[in-house]
């Protein structure tokens, strides 16, 4: 049995002129030790669908469906059952480290309440100087210079690569089954991403974690995954092993993509360009999102909306490869 | 780096802008403290080709931006000087500054939110002495330069714009003064994925249209290769390697340069190696070579004594012992 099952996710927002829709007929399966890159570009949903999980969404949100985790439905949970969840189930590393940490206390103080909370729920009791042993322990882990300097100091105090080390420290000290994580790099300077996809990587390899990792970098996605998930207007499009969408991509908006990274020298030619821009949700096309951009769009595309078919050990929302 | 002919458009010789790192107040002064400037660039030395395009590689802090805001006056340096067309900045400040832009990265945050897209892209004109209908038709037709349409845009806000209409409308805001040489800060990061090749693709248009020089600063690897035509890579406030484009892709000489390569994602590169440690302080750089701290092939003499960029193959310099023979 899949560790996370999502059936049927539908999300919705309430605004003063109705709702609007975000996540569409959501299906995904991860299995225990998945790497899955979550990739799509700004408003294609792939925050709610993080937030979704977690149900850290904003009270404005509406979330149908199902999201089984090892069986328990946690849409169906009430929302104080569903805190026995966090943490230790699943922990959800934001996009923005500054607002991750309380910033009146201090990192050690946070990190040993983590700690606590995990004990309290496997109903152990540890002695305090232990905890700060471990604490100190998993500082070394994320390979953060000087830990017990940094552990007396303030979020405020620290530098924006430094705090991120810091929550993924705290999700370590969690152990997870599952960690999301939600464009953890785009706050970070290009040298510092690299080591902290590195050391997810390293860690998800050493706690056998499942990984979800969301971003809008298809370059950092191929890093990072095992498999790839590519959201648009709110819809799966591609699901599939990470090297077999990169080297063959199924769907039309893939193909694009991939093709209109920058390659060599403008001296060699222009690059491909996807026409137009990704669509608002309070204006999404008929048929299939895709088709106001697509190049091979056909009557039946506008018309009706293609369901997620399974193509080539992938599953692929397209006309063309429905058999 | 010599000044071959009339080719060359911007030339800096030693340029240098400290920032004071912490207040320094009266009681400073009476207390004869000494002050602590942030050295966000040291004697750079850079020269830029007319209608070619420039990029400033480096990890924020390393003063790529600062360089960049050097070079259309809106910085002042500490020393050194720039030469615009052979003549030095300082002796023709106003007229240098009517053929300079500089386009930030994200739109929605440098376009005024409250005026319109007409008021936003007009306004570089006001203070010259231009009549109403030359501007609206000046207007018109930055706007459809970069391929906007202006009875769709004129009227609305940049919040009505998607992200890529945004940076357009900024573009066509700096190309309105006709310019010649244009500083684009990370223009294409705030972009989503599927519009990036859209904007590069305008921005060599645009290029060979006009004939604009350009400097482009970024820390994404494959736009730098798109775009440029010389790359200069920037660490700790200096300039650490430059080559033309191919040099630097094809064999990057300095270790900084190497390591930067290989840690960066791509399409081309699952296997990140990322680099270690932290960029260092400004404030107290390392002594001899800045990188050293980090640098896998550091030895004695890298810790004393500071590398001059040396032409290791023609055009191609890097600042590094490796290549300095003694």
């Amino acid at each position: 049995m899949p560790q996370l099952e999502i059936r049927d996710l539908e999300v919705y927002y309430k605004v003063p002129f109705g709702t609007i829709k975000t996540l569409f007929g959501i299906q995904l399966d991860v299995e225990k030790g998945d790497s899955i890159g979550i990739v799509g570009e700004s408003g294609s949903g792939k925050s709610t669908l993080g937030l979704s999980i977690v149900r850290l969404l904003p009270p404005n949100a509406i979330a149908r469906g199902h999201i089984f985790f090892n069986g328990t439905d946690l849409l169906a949970l009430p929302a104080s059952k569903m805190k026995d969840y966090r943490g230790t189930g699943i922990f959800m590393i934001m996009q923005d480290p500054f607002n991750s940490l309380n910033p009146v206390k201090k990192v050690r103080e946070q990190l040993i309440e983590a700690l606590r909370i995990k004990y309290l729920r496997r109903n152990e009791r540890v002695p305090e100087e232990s905890l700060y042993d471990e604490v100190l322990k998993k500082l070394k882990d994320v390979k953060l210079p000087d830990p017990e300097t940094i552990m007396d100091r303030y979020p405020h105090q620290l530098s924006g690569g430094q705090i991120q080390r810091i929550v993924i420290a705290m999700g370590l000290l969690l152990e997870p089954s599952i960690l999301i994580a939600d464009e953890p790099t785009s706050a970070l300077d290009v040298s510092v991403q690299a080591q902290i996809i590195a050391l997810i990587k390293e860690l998800q390899d050493k706690y056998k974690m499942s990984l979800l990792f969301i971003t809008h970098d298809l370059s950092v996605a191929y890093a990072v995954s095992e498999k790839l998930l590519i959201l648009y207007g709110g819809r799966i499009l591609e699901f599939g092993n990470t090297e077999d969408v990169m080297n063959s991509p199924a769907h039309p908006y893939t193909e694009g993509l991939l093709k209109s990274f920058p390659r060599g020298n403008y001296r060699d030619g222009k690059l491909y360009t996807l026409q137009g821009a990704p669509p608002l949700f309070t204006d999404l096309p008929n048929g299939c999102v895709f088709n106001p951009r697509c190049p091979y769009a056909f009557d039946r595309c506008y018309q009706e909306e293609p369901g997620l078919y399974d193509y080539m050990g992938r599953k692929v929302r397209c006309f063309l490869r429905h058999e | 780096m010599n000044e071959n002919g009339s080719d060359v458009l911007i030339r800096t010789e030693g340029l240098t802008k400290l920032f004071l790192a912490s207040k320094y107040g009266l009681l400073d002064r009476l207390a004869r403290a000494k002050p602590l400037f942030v050295r966000a660039v040291d004697n750079v030395s850079i020269s830029i080709k007319k209608g070619e395009t420039v990029v400033l590689v480096g990890e924020s802090g390393s003063g790529k931006t600062t360089l960049g805001r050097l070079l259309v006056t809106l910085e002042k340096p500490t020393s050194g000087e720039i030469y615009y067309e052979g003549i030095p900045l300082s002796k023709n400040i106003s007229a240098v500054r009517e053929k300079v832009q500089i386009v930030y990265q994200n739109p929605l945050e440098s376009l005024d939110p409250r005026l319109n897209i007409n008021s936003i892209v007009e306004e570089p004109l006001l203070n010259r002495k231009i009549t109403k209908e030359e501007r609206l038709r000046r207007v018109k037709e930055a706007l459809e330069s970069v391929g906007l349409d202006y009875s769709y845009v004129y009227f609305r806000k940049p919040k009505d714009l998607s992200g890529g209409q945004r940076q357009r409308v900024a573009l066509a805001r700096a190309i309105i003064s006709n310019p010649r040489f244009i500083v684009l800060d990370e223009p294409t990061s705030a972009l989503d994925a599927s519009i990036q090749s859209q904007v590069l693709n305008l921005l060599i248009d645009l290029k060979n249209r006009f004939n604009y020089t350009y400097l482009v600063i970024t820390h994404n690897i494959m736009v730098a290769e798109y775009i440029a035509d010389q790359i200069y890579v920037m660490y700790a406030g200096k300039i650490v390697e430059t080559g033309r484009v191919d040099q630097i892709m094809k064999k990057p000489l300095h270790p900084y340069t190497q390591l930067l390569f290989k840690s960066v994602p791509s399409l081309r590169n699952k296997r990140l190696e990322p680099m270690v440690g932290e960029p260092p302080s400004l404030i107290n750089p390392p002594p001899g070579c800045r990188f050293h701290p980090r640098c896998p092939y550091a030895f004695d003499r890298c810790r004393v004594e500071e590398p001059a960029l040396v032409e290791v193959e023609p055009g191609h310099f890097a600042a590094c012992h490796l290549y300095t023979k003694k």
